[in-house]
């Protein structure tokens, strides 16, 4: 493939992503203050997945 | 009107008349459709008035019988984008004071409910900007795939700019996003060999860019001589015009194209 072919599909790509990121944050941002915010992926700890009795809890 | 003291009188319609230039300034008037449109009002309340209008700011002068008992109001020029709709509902109101005899209160009522004027909703700007952007890669000679490049890339570039807009991003910075963007996909015609006219789907890809309100408004205002109003203005586009270019460049540069 040309490679000024992979560079304007590139940059279409880069366009695209970035107007989908903006309508997700703007849908994200237009929900109810009050509803829980769930991240489609998150960190989280080992204490998160497995609690041991005797853990703190106060995370 | 006749039960307000006479400083009270001359500081309310003060304070309207540097509101309402400040309102008419920010919607994108010249510097003397703002200076008729209040001597207008002020004349047919008995009063003289004194504009100054600098870049961002309206400076109003005010007196009744006595010229030396003038009010003077400061009021920073507000920043709501252009629109027609409200400097056009502005102007009408001046000449319903001036001919209907529309009392202040009433005047300030209806000066109320213009400022709340809902802006043109985005999707339709959006789509009529493409349709005008792609209307004029015809004027300029281009085929059909140069229309509908030019189409796409204005709805994609036009998009980003009211997307970063709206996040409050720097208007510099998003001029020369959009242009970039704009021009890098209407080089479609060059990269995929589409249409016989590439080079004026990229030439236009970007025109909707050009400001060309503050160009005209700048002129206007030289005109009347309020250079300092004009040069601001002016320097305002140039800026704006550079940014465009600097985008446009940009995206031809990367791709390689050799053409301009």
């Amino acid at each position: 493939m040309n490679s000024t072919v992979i560079i304007w599909c590139v940059i279409a790509a880069l366009l695209v992503a970035a107007l989908l990121w903006s309508a997700v944050m703007h849908h994200q941002a237009a929900k109810p203050a009050g509803k829980h915010h769930r991240h489609f992926v998150e960190m989280g700890t080992d204490e998160d997945i497995f609690f041991v009795p005797g853990d703190r809890d106060d995370n | 009107m006749t039960t307000e003291r006479p400083d009270a009188f001359l500081r309310s319609r003060g304070a309207f008349l540097a509101e309402y230039a400040a309102w008419l300034i920010g919607c994108g008037a010249t510097c003397i459709r703002v200076d008729k449109n209040c001597r207008r009002m002020a004349a047919s309340w008995g009063l003289g008035v004194d504009l100054t209008v600098m870049p961002a700011h309206i400076n109003v002068s005010v007196w009744g019988a006595d010229p030396v008992d003038a009010v003077v109001v400061v009021r920073r020029a507000v920043a709501c984008g252009i629109s027609f709709n409200i400097n056009a509902k502005l102007s009408r109101l001046s000449w319903e004071v001036a001919d209907d005899g529309l009392g202040f209160d009433e005047t300030r009522a209806r000066f109320d409910d213009i400022v709340k004027t809902r802006p043109t909703d985005a999707r339709e700007v959006l789509l009529l900007a493409s349709m005008a952007n792609a209307s004029f890669c015809r004027l300029f000679g281009g085929d059909l795939a140069a229309m509908i490049i030019v189409f796409v890339s204005t709805l994609a570039g036009y998009r980003l700019k009211q997307v970063m807009l709206r996040a409050g991003r720097d208007v510099r910075i998003t001029f020369l996003c959009a242009s970039f963007f704009s021009a890098s996909l209407s080089a479609a015609g060059y990269v995929f060999g589409l249409g016989a006219t590439p080079d004026i789907a990229v030439g236009t890809s970007v025109l909707y860019l050009i400001p060309g309100v503050p160009y005209i408004n700048s002129v206007s205002d030289m005109l009347d001589r309020h250079y300092l109003s004009a040069f601001s203005r002016l320097i305002d586009a140039l800026v704006l015009t550079v940014c465009l270019s600097v985008g446009l460049c940009a995206g031809l540069l990367i791709l390689g194209l050799k053409t301009y």
